[in-house]
């Protein structure tokens, strides 16, 4: 990315004021006094770019000095000239040497969060004519919806931007408001501290790694992404996995079966070799399988249609001993009831006060961890006794309130947290057992509640059958027919449910394992080969680059880029408090300038764009501040482009920029001029 | 053959430590007591029996109630069977041993300034006794008041 051309535009009630600078490539000084409205200048160049997040994050007005939206002094030193409109216009250019002219209304009649981008250089080659689009800035989706202006920045520099995590688990874009500050380090807030200044109320986790990782284009914020992906996709694949298994269990429930052997999370091997059927409960504790059940009513059905329907008087007679029977049965039946009733109720208790001993163990094992932290705070609460000893007569004492035999020993604390948790697996086992055992017992209720329903139903038909005419069908014989075909349509439709839907686990289980697999072979660090190099070149030109600009606070082989926090550091530790004030400004020129080098040997994302308002080179040597702009200066043969904007006096500029290939831009006096139509 | 033919001489019976319940173990009693004293008596003083009986509401939510009533009136404190621990006795003891309580003429037990200090970071410590310190607090120095404290115990010798 290049700046091409600032131009300002203010209607005053004294006449049209403004300015315009123009940018080439390689090293351009712009030097002007401190109050001349420099930095106006540079703060503008964000805000015409929408960026002015990086300056305050209030919304109501825009951050910029009063000389843009209330008076002015006008070039007379006369009485102050009230502005009655703003406008910034700024003329950028992407790799691909397109250029396009931004315009951003600061104050006026146009809406202040409008910015419309003219596609062409309307500033530098004004005879042309170009069209022009409007788009929003600082609104909610400015960086992902498509009339948003940085997303159609990032589209013009070339950039996709990553989706990255805030700190509530949401996922947002990687504001351009984050990554600017790499490359355009601001007067205000620019030179305060070692990590540029990234707007906080994003609230993006891990920041700063994110933008390195985009800004080099490292492999291992591809290597995040993708991991997360497939952490999306593992959970995508739960989720379906275990809404066919509650299908499946629902399927199981609702013929009074049980379902056995049905893993509730993914598995990458299914089916297995025996696969999972619904048993349904007999009479007594015989448990037979779905298919079986359902042979078995066929054939009885098939039994009973072999025969033809019998007249009334032809089974009066066994009509009434089975009556007799089935009232048995059903007696028996619902004794075994009442008996399940009492095991339900005995496993329900016994669940419960396992649950209780559960309660009782985490409430230990959490007061066994505030033993641990209270030995920690040790010394300064209980001198003595954190260490066992007597505090009266200093002899070992052992570490319980409770009497013990005298070879008697009590355990250490972490050894008791460890038994504790094997206390708990042992009962969460115990609990799912009794659980499962419980649930068993459900079903076997539930069927025999059906059974005893059906009893009775027949009962009654036989009885009436008993009291009908001699020459009528048995209805007793046709509603057991009846209700053995619904019964076994009934089941056959849910057994076909069941089996599609166990068939259904296999591709998820396929893909479950696919995606197991992938995720193992992902690297373990984020960091590729491709990445160190990188990283690597960065750290040795930060280096070459602090000995340069003569840095003395630290052996300069001893810092290096962190590789977690990619922050400068020294032996692993923050530099923030061992380093003089200007080494400290030594430190930012050589990190940021660093980056841009990089950008010169391997491929990354980098702008190829270096902004620095104010370096505070007052701070350090004449030679660091030379040595600084030598080499800003390689920016011309690489193709970039590095602004300084320097208050720095004119003579002792052009005595260090004597051999230095570079654009000098002066201004003496205000940059803001009356401005000739 | 029997168990012990079997293996011969090569039977060994090993001792093993003992797993104790952790509020046995004496820095989180002593904790306990710094914190019945800081958050829960006035002046932060206390007689045997009020400690007593706070040590015993710890132990569990039953407990804890059950003093919540007869704070608030609705039980009359006869009612309830406060467990008297030696253990508490014992944790008092190495208390006062490292100098963090002393004995004060009539009035029981009191905080030493070097009491008030570990029990201050006894407090501040996040993640520490939270239950412990949640219900303490809300009781508070006034509410539990020595004579509801004596009705407790006179009544059970009736």
């Amino acid at each position: 990315m290049k700046i091409r051309h600032l131009r300002i535009r203010l209607k005053t009630d004294q006449g049209l004021h403004g300015t315009d600078i123009s940018f080439p490539d390689g090293l351009v000084i712009l030097r002007a006094d401190n109050t001349s409205g420099k930095s106006t200048c540079f703060q503008s160049i964000l805000v015409a770019l929408g960026l002015e997040a990086m300056l305050s994050v209030k919304r109501k007005e825009l951050p910029l000095h009063p000389v843009m939206s209330e008076e002015l002094f006008s070039g007379s030193e006369g009485n102050p000239a009230k502005v009655i409109e703003s406008d910034i216009y700024l003329e950028i250019e992407n790799k691909n040497e397109e250029r396009i002219v931004v315009h951003r209304t600061v104050k006026g009649t146009r809406n202040k969060n409008l910015v419309t981008v003219t596609k062409g250089p309307a500033i530098s080659n004004p005879s042309r004519t170009y069209t022009a689009e409007d788009f929003f800035v600082s609104q909610p989706g400015a960086a992902t919806r498509e009339s948003g202006f940085h997303s159609y920045l990032a589209n013009f520099l070339g950039w996709s931007l990553p989706s990255v995590q805030t700190y509530e688990g949401r996922q947002v874009p990687l504001y351009m408001e984050t990554i600017f500050p790499y490359f355009f380090v601001e007067q205000k807030r620019g030179w305060a501290s070692l990590s540029p200044p990234i707007p906080t109320h994003f609230r993006i986790r891990d920041v700063h790694r994110r933008v390195i990782e985009f800004l080099l284009q490292l492999d291992a914020s591809d290597i995040a992404d993708r991991r997360m992906e497939l952490n999306n996709k593992i959970r995508s694949v739960e989720a379906r996995w275990s809404t066919l298994i509650n299908e499946l269990q629902a399927i199981a429930q609702n013929v009074s079966g049980v379902l056995k052997k049905l893993p509730h999370t993914p598995v990458s091997n299914w089916p297995p070799d025996s696969s999972p059927v619904i048993q349904i409960p007999e009479d007594n504790n015989n448990w037979v399988t779905f298919e079986d059940f359902i042979e078995q009513q066929q054939s009885r059905l098939e039994e009973l249609n072999s025969e033809e329907i019998p007249l009334v008087n032809e089974v009066s007679d066994n009509a009434s001993v089975e009556l007799a029977l089935t009232e048995n049965q059903l007696r028996e039946k619902e004794l075994f009831l009442s008996k399940y009733l009492n095991s339900l109720e005995i496993e329900r208790a016994e669940l419960s006060s396992i649950q209780q001993r559960l309660d009782s163990i985490e409430v230990d094992i959490q007061r066994n961890k505030d033993v641990r932290t209270l030995q920690n705070l040790g010394s300064s609460i209980a001198t003595n006794v954190s260490v066992q000893k007597c505090p009266t007569c200093h002899q070992q004492i052992e570490d319980t309130l409770l009497p013990l035999a005298s070879d008697q020993n009590v355990m250490t604390v972490d050894d008791n947290i460890n038994f504790l948790e094997q206390q708990r697996r042992t009962f969460i086992a115990a609990f799912q057992n009794t659980k499962a055992v419980m649930e068993a017992r459900e079903r076997q209720i539930q069927h025999i509640r059906q059974d005893i329903a059906s009893d009775r139903a027949k009962i009654r038909t036989l009885r009436r059958t008993l009291i009908s005419d001699d020459r009528l069908p048995s209805m007793e014989s046709i509603r057991e027919r009846i209700e053995l075909e619904t019964s076994i349509t009934r089941n056959q439709t849910l057994l076909e449910q069941f089996q599609i839907r166990l068939e259904r686990l296999t591709p998820l289980a396929d893909e479950w394992f696919e995606i197991q697999k992938e995720l193992k072979n992902l690297p373990k660090e984020d960091v590729s080969k491709s990445d160190k190099e990188k990283l690597s070149f960065w750290n040795q030109s930060l280096r070459n680059q602090l000995a340069e600009y003569d840095f003395k606070s630290l052996q300069v082989d001893e810092l290096e880029i962190s590789e977690n926090t990619y922050l400068p550091s020294h032996e692993g530790f923050d530099l923030h408090t061992n380093i003089s004030a200007s080494d400290f400004i030594r430190i930012i020129w050589a990190y940021l300038n660093g980056l841009i080098e990089v950008s010169r040997h391997f491929e990354t994302n980098h702008p190829g764009l270096l902004v620095f308002d104010e370096p505070r080179q007052q701070s350090t040597k004449d030679i660091s501040f030379a040595a600084l702009l030598k080499q800003a200066s390689k920016a011309a043969s690489y193709n970039n482009q590095v602004i300084f904007g320097t208050s720095e006096r004119d003579s002792k500029l052009k005595e260090i920029l004597k051999d230095i290939p570079h654009e000098y831009i002066p201004f003496s006096g205000r940059i803001i001029q009356p401005v000739k139509i | 053959m029997s168990v012990i033919d079997y293996f011969g001489n090569n039977l060994v019976f090993r001792s093993r430590p003992e797993a104790i319940s952790a509020d046995f173990r004496p820095l989180w009693r002593m904790a306990v007591v710094l914190l019945i004293l800081r958050l829960a008596s006035y002046g932060n003083r206390s007689t045997l029996s009020r400690l007593h009986v706070l040590n015993w509401a710890i132990h569990s939510e039953k407990n804890k109630d059950n003093i919540r009533i007869i704070i608030s009136g609705d039980l009359p404190p006869d009612k309830i069977m406060v467990r008297i621990e030696p253990s508490l006795i014992r944790a008092i003891e190495l208390t006062k041993g490292e100098g963090l309580i002393e004995y004060t003429r009539g009035k029981g037990i009191k905080l030493t300034q070097k009491g008030v200090e570990a029990a201050n970071k006894v407090v501040s410590e996040p993640n520490l006794l939270s239950e412990e310190k949640l219900f303490l607090q809300e009781i508070g120095k006034r509410k539990l008041t020595e004579q509801l404290i004596n009705k407790m115990f006179s009544e059970e010798f009736r």
